[in-house]
């Protein structure tokens, strides 16, 4: 079972515990000792674990001063986001962006996530590796598209490799 | 007396309409100067009114927006170390835009504190502070 890790700003209780209860990962909750820490500080620590981190920030990746503080080989970061900033985006509408994910990929919970970028929109996915800074270089892959794992499955070892060539 | 006199040479009003204010003091008794004509009577009313209106309104402007930066000074943090300088409540990263919408789509504030582990009195003194901020006109 694939453990992930909740971002404090999308830390909530109801839906880590209802994650762990559905089986097929473990969701862990933003460690209280990190909490309020610098983005450089709860960084290294959290992203060199195995467990990527989920979030609906996209913005904590992109930071120039935060980009030396994710570590090379990492845990991955996903991102949870609407395509349009229609109306205000917090876990109640994170949550059906999961579910909707969760069905049109099913193998989310085996597949490996380490080392790659990825945002989780309501209509596609976009993947990239974090050697591309300004996350403009990478993949995305539309729900509508008929290879929509298949080419998931790519995007995403496609920047891993980038990203390890870059770690090495 | 004092206080108005300051109060409207902060705000620039003619030496006649002063004299008329200090004539009348804030009670407004235009009505009861016979020695004014009915015009005169109508044009005074409404300068004092206006004025009273617009001096108090300013200072209560300025005191909210005081009350509610002193609210928002205990309860918000702006660090660009933190969210890239978003700004988040005092002691958590934790944004106060994230905050706002999580309050829209909940029952309240125990809620929201209870299911992301945060300050109910933290999140209370940043809508406090919000809402004195906001309490102003704004032109379009």
């Amino acid at each position: 079972v694939n453990t992930f890790q909740l971002d404090e700003n999308f830390d909530k209780k109801q839906f880590a515990e209802q994650c762990s209860a559905e089986g097929h990962c473990a969701m862990k909750r933003f460690p209280s000792n990190l909490r309020g820490k610098k983005d450089f500080e709860w960084f290294p620590i959290l992203l060199a674990k195995q467990a990527p981190v989920l979030t609906t920030d996209f913005r904590i990746a992109l930071h120039p001063d935060n980009r030396p503080a994710i570590p090379a080989r990492n845990s991955g970061i996903i991102v949870i986001i609407p395509k349009k900033p229609e109306s205000g985006f917090g876990s109640k509408r994170a949550i059906p962006l999961i579910a909707n994910f969760k069905q049109a990929f099913s193998e989310w919970s085996k597949l490996d996530w380490s080392d790659a970028y990825v945002e989780i929109t309501d209509i596609d996915v976009y993947v990239t590796s974090f050697a591309d800074e300004h996350r403009i270089s990478g993949e995305t892959v539309s729900y509508d598209d008929k290879d929509f794992m298949v080419r998931l499955i790519k995007a995403v070892a496609e920047a891993q490799r980038i990203q390890r060539l870059t770690a090495d | 007396m004092a206080d108005k006199k300051l109060t409207f040479s902060r705000w620039q009003i003619s030496s006649a309409a002063k004299t008329r204010l200090q004539l009348d003091g804030p009670k407004l008794s235009y009505a009861s100067r016979p020695a004014l004509g009915a015009s005169k009577q109508l044009w005074a009313r409404g300068l004092l009114h206006d004025t009273a209106i617009n001096v108090r309104a300013v200072e209560w402007y300025v005191e909210c927006a005081l009350a509610g930066a002193r609210l928002l000074r205990d309860s918000v943090v702006v660090d660009p170390d933190q969210r890239g300088g978003v700004p988040v409540l005092t002691g958590t990263g934790f944004t106060v835009s994230q905050t706002l919408v999580e309050l829209a789509d909940s029952s309240g504030v125990a809620e929201v504190a209870d299911e992301f582990d945060l300050d109910a009195d933290v999140i209370r003194k940043m809508l406090n502070g919000l809402s004195l901020l906001l309490e102003k006109p704004h032109s379009s």
